[in-house]
């Protein structure tokens, strides 16, 4: 931390593969770190992602600690073989899961152990339980009671995009605005909102949407907030395919900003794949309709849309709002498209305190492994997160609606631990839940399992 | 504890043994359990002077001339030259002959006498003068970066002491918020129980009177369905066919981590969270902000059986203590919100007949000076705001620079001797240590000693031991103690 006068220069840690060129720019010196971390000569990267692999899936890696990549594993020709298959595929990560989760070793019954550390000696006695990670916790918790959150913190692409898809979805952006834009230029603080109602007559595959707006924009479907944008220069987008309905309306809010009155445009596409293949394109043209008048308040349920003048929305060009955004449209609603069909998982969301509660580590540490144990501080967290609560109470209203009391435990047990109750079990719980029970007992009941043992270990 | 369990189901028989196994081991985890990763101490523990610690944590740089050392004090006057400012609060008397405080921390005056001042604490010379650097060191023993989580000083004595309480978490962090604000990744690296495990980290609690919560069962769970789902829980555990591998210790220390989670939120101990179970006048002593909270908070807590709480003005980059300008105007709010809290946290402890067990530090990571920064020799930038040689406003006046020359602690209760004063900084720029200079770690040492573990306690990680002081060197200012 001192200055000594002397500069480092830049260097690879193992010259006998190769070495850096310290004085080359940054993007060649990043492609000779490539190079090297990925040559075939050098045998330690591969050992150390296979490793992490096998300690992931395992419960314990081949050497261990994981990241004491120094000492002796347990198998030396185990180790060898898996980074070499690994290199040899390519560096494909896939294929080395694959090659461990369809072995024996991985398929063999787990390991009981009385002890985390059996000192030095180690003989692989069948893969290690392993705690559920707060988001494996969280994911299972909302598949059991579909009370998963319905977008992500942040946009994500999910799922590969093919070039020829990107190809496909490429168009011409098109702008419109409201009335005020013939001749123009409308009023600074206008705000208007651009309507389109569609029924899709085919089931839905995915759906992708995309929007920007010059100044800003909140755009609804079927009432819900999907998007919203204040940089007509970025384009948004979202997969939509679980908000699509029979018939639906979407809503684009937007506004004019500026001291004075000025240009102002708003561009929507959707794209729909119907599960036959064919697609649909619907874009902001002059079939959308336009109001001048905004009611107040964010909840356009809540809107008497019928009550409103609407008339044709006005197209209008501007050269830098295409050139923005012209040139990113294939490749934003290509993505949107193919993200839109799976599940919210919790590892994409960012952490919040349930989670941190569950062990997931602050972003800003870097962690090899997770602890298996549940500290007694995360048990605390856990006896008193109020939003795990809320998650189950959802899933109990859901059963408590459909099934009675003998039926329910059973519900309950396949749906978390994927097996009927014993006799002992199913006795026990009936008797706690009683003839007719309410929400909050079947709460207490799915808390209770989802904190079992048998729910939080992997075996 | 009481296990409901059905005699008349078979199962439960071979069941119950285990479960009278996890009962008595319940109280493990806190409790000093055998050292899991490591060595341990071969080492000789001093005899306890104290049972609890709370570390009232002035975040930021508390400028020692400003609060327990002042120097020749000079009133603000326009165009009075930086160089002319030694203090900006003149000194007071205390209830200690011969030590001097200053003014605006009338309260702490009066209880001077229950504890030892010292005026000779330095800091190492870490290069560029970072707070987070300063504060990662002050509170783990070592300096960042280290490839080691290194552990908190509490998380030290939650280790080796164990916890005081059979279900008090032993480490207690209140008032620092760590998200949120800036640094907050720094923060984080020095607020944890590092190799020891999260078992060992902190309950952080950033808003005293919200620290009821922690402990409270979720909203609609009265009292009784909250112990009904636990029994539901225990139920459900005792006649699950996965018992057969009641050998498995993951389970079984899954088990008592919920165990444990359970007896505290079902204590009486949870009510010594709730600041709100005072009698309003205890709690209008304390109120005079946040920090002020904290302290009842941290007195509460410790009646009740914490080992280690950490009580913080909140470090925030350039608010509170770590004045880049605006140092006078700052430092007077500061003492309205420190001076009447500590002073009764001693009384109250005192009157209790805690405060000879109850070690209580008054620190910070390093002082200030007007023109300084660093020590004489340092080549750290300086970091005041304004730069200027004359002061006409009062956002120039105060002391805007960092300096690791020689800064105060004051320690009250836990076997020091009362009344007492140790080192001494020179009158003059620069306010170096003079005489008996104490660095951190001897500071450690004299903490760690005055709490019962040897400042040579070591644990082997990755290889490395690891000292609760830094390197194991610490020596205990054995001076100070009665």
């Amino acid at each position: 931390d001192k200055p000594t006068g002397e500069s480092a220069n830049a260097a690879w840690l193992f010259p006998e593969i190769g070495n850096i060129d310290a004085k080359a720019p940054k993007a060649q010196r990043l492609k000779q770190l490539a190079n090297l971390m990925t040559h075939p000569e050098n045998g330690r990267v591969p050992r150390t992602i296979v490793n992490r692999l096998w300690g992931q899936l395992m419960g314990r890696g081949i050497v261990h600690p994981l990241d004491a990549m120094q000492t002796k594993p347990w198998n030396e020709d185990l180790l060898d073989w898996l980074a070499y298959d690994f290199q040899e595929s390519g560096y494909n990560l896939k294929h080395t899961l694959r090659q461990i989760t369809t072995s024996t070793a991985y398929q063999s019954s787990t390991a009981a152990h009385e002890n985390s550390d059996e000192g030095t000696e180690y003989t692989f006695d069948g893969p290690r339980p392993k705690r559920l990670t707060a988001e494996q916790y969280l994911d299972a918790i909302w598949q059991i009671t579909g009370d998963a959150p319905s977008s992500y913190d942040a946009p994500v692409a999910r799922g590969i995009v093919e070039p020829a898809l990107i190809e496909k979805l490429s168009f011409e952006s098109s702008w419109v605005w409201g009335p005020s834009a013939k001749p123009g230029p409308p009023p600074h603080g206008e705000e208007i909102i651009l309507k389109y109602e569609f029924s899709p007559q085919k089931k839905v595959r995915s759906a992708g949407l995309i929007a920007a707006a010059d100044n800003a924009y909140v755009l609804y479907l079927n009432g819900k907030r999907i998007l919203d944008g204040s940089k007509w220069s970025e384009l948004d987008a979202a997969p939509v395919a679980n908000s699509i309905k029979a018939k639906n309306t979407l809503l684009m809010v937007a506004e004019n900003r500026g001291p004075k009155p000025n240009a102002a445009g708003a561009f929507c596409a959707l794209r729909i794949e119907y599960k036959d293949g064919t697609d649909e394109i619907i874009i902001t043209d002059t079939t959308w309709k336009v109001s001048q008048t905004v009611p107040p308040g964010s909840r356009p349920n809540q809107w008497k849309l019928d009550e409103l003048t609407w008339t044709n929305a006005v197209p209008v060009h501007i050269a830098q709002w295409k050139d923005a955004t012209d040139k990113r449209i294939g490749t934003t609603l290509a993505r949107a498209s193919a993200g839109s069909s799976r599940p919210i998982r919790a590892s994409l969301l960012k952490a919040d305190d349930l989670m941190r509660a569950l062990g997931r580590p602050n972003r800003d540490q870097i962690v090899t492994s997770r602890p298996s144990e549940l500290t007694t501080l995360e048990a605390v967290n856990l006896a008193t997160s109020n939003e795990l609560v809320t998650n189950l109470q959802a899933g109990a209203i859901a059963l408590v609606k459909t099934l009675s009391t003998p039926d329910l435990v059973d519900e309950a047990y396949l749906s978390t631990l994927s097996r009927f109750p014993t006799e002992s079990e199913k006795s026990f719980a009936v008797a706690a839940l009683g003839e007719t029970p309410n929400e909050a007992i079947i709460t207490d009941l799915l808390w209770a399992i989802t904190m079992t043992p048998e729910f939080l270990i992997v075996r | 504890m009481k296990f409901d369990i059905d005699p008349s189901a078979p199962e439960s028989i071979v069941r119950r043994d285990f479960l009278k196994k996890l009962g008595a081991a319940s109280t493990a985890a806190w409790m000093s359990g055998a050292p899991q990763i490591v060595r341990g101490s071969g080492v000789e523990h001093p005899t306890a002077k104290a049972d609890a610690c709370i570390l009232l944590w002035m975040g930021g740089g508390m400028a020692a001339p400003e609060t327990f050392d002042p120097k020749r004090y000079a009133p603000f006057e326009t165009g009075m030259p930086v160089d002319s400012v030694l203090s900006t609060f003149p000194a007071i008397d205390t209830a200690v002959d011969g030590i001097k405080i200053c003014a605006g921390l009338e309260n702490i005056a009066h209880v001077m006498d229950r504890g030892t001042l010292l005026r000779s604490v330095v800091q190492p010379d870490l290069g560029s003068i970072l707070h987070s650097r300063h504060q990662y060191h002050w509170h783990t023993g070592y300096v960042p970066p280290q490839t080691v989580a290194a552990p908190h000083l509490g998380a030290w004595m939650a280790r080796v002491l164990g916890a005081n309480s059979e279900v008090m978490p032993p480490f207690i962090n209140i008032g620092q918020r760590l998200e949120g604000v800036g640094e907050k990744e720094e923060l984080k690296a020095f607020t944890t129980a590092g190799f020891f495990g999260s078992e060992y980290g902190p309950m952080n609690l950033p808003f005293p009177e919200e620290a009821a919560a922690a402990v409270r069962p979720p909203e609609g769970t009265t009292g009784s369905r909250f112990s009904n789902r636990n029994k539901l829980l225990r139920q459900l555990v005792d006649r699950s066919p996965h018992r057969e591998y009641a050998s498995d210790f993951q389970q079984e220390s899954l088990m008592r981590s919920m165990d444990n989670a359970y007896r505290l939120l079902n204590s009486k101990e949870r009510e010594s969270f709730d600041i709100e179970k005072e009698p309003k006048e205890v709690r209008d002593a304390y109120d005079t902000g946040r920090f002020g909270r904290g302290c009842l908070l941290a007195r509460r807590l410790v009646e009740n059986g914490a080992r280690f709480v950490e009580v913080t003005t909140e470090y925030v980059p350039f608010l509170h203590w770590d004045t880049h300008a605006n140092g006078h105007d700052t430092v007077s709010r500061l003492h309205s919100e420190i001076d009447k809290p500590i002073a009764q946290l001693v009384l109250d402890l005192e009157e209790r007949g805690l405060l000879d067990r109850t070690l209580i530090i008054v620190a910070s990571e390093f002082s200030r000076d007007a023109m300084m920064e660093g020590k004489p020799g340092s080549e750290a930038n300086d970091q005041a705001t304004h730069k200027v040689d004359n002061i006409t406003e009062m956002k120039h006046y105060g002391l805007h620079r960092h300096f690791t020359g020689g800064s105060s602690v004051m320690m009250f209760g836990g076997g020091v001797k009362k009344g007492h004063l140790y080192g001494a900084t020179a009158d003059e720029r620069p306010l170096i240590a003079i005489e008996d200079p104490v660095t951190i770690t001897d500071l450690h040492a004299t903490i760690m000693t005055a709490m019962g573990v040897s400042p040579r306690t070591e644990f082997t990680i990755e290889g490395r031991p690891f000292y609760v002081t830094q390197d194991g060197v610490g020596k205990p200012v054995n001076e100070i103690f009665a």
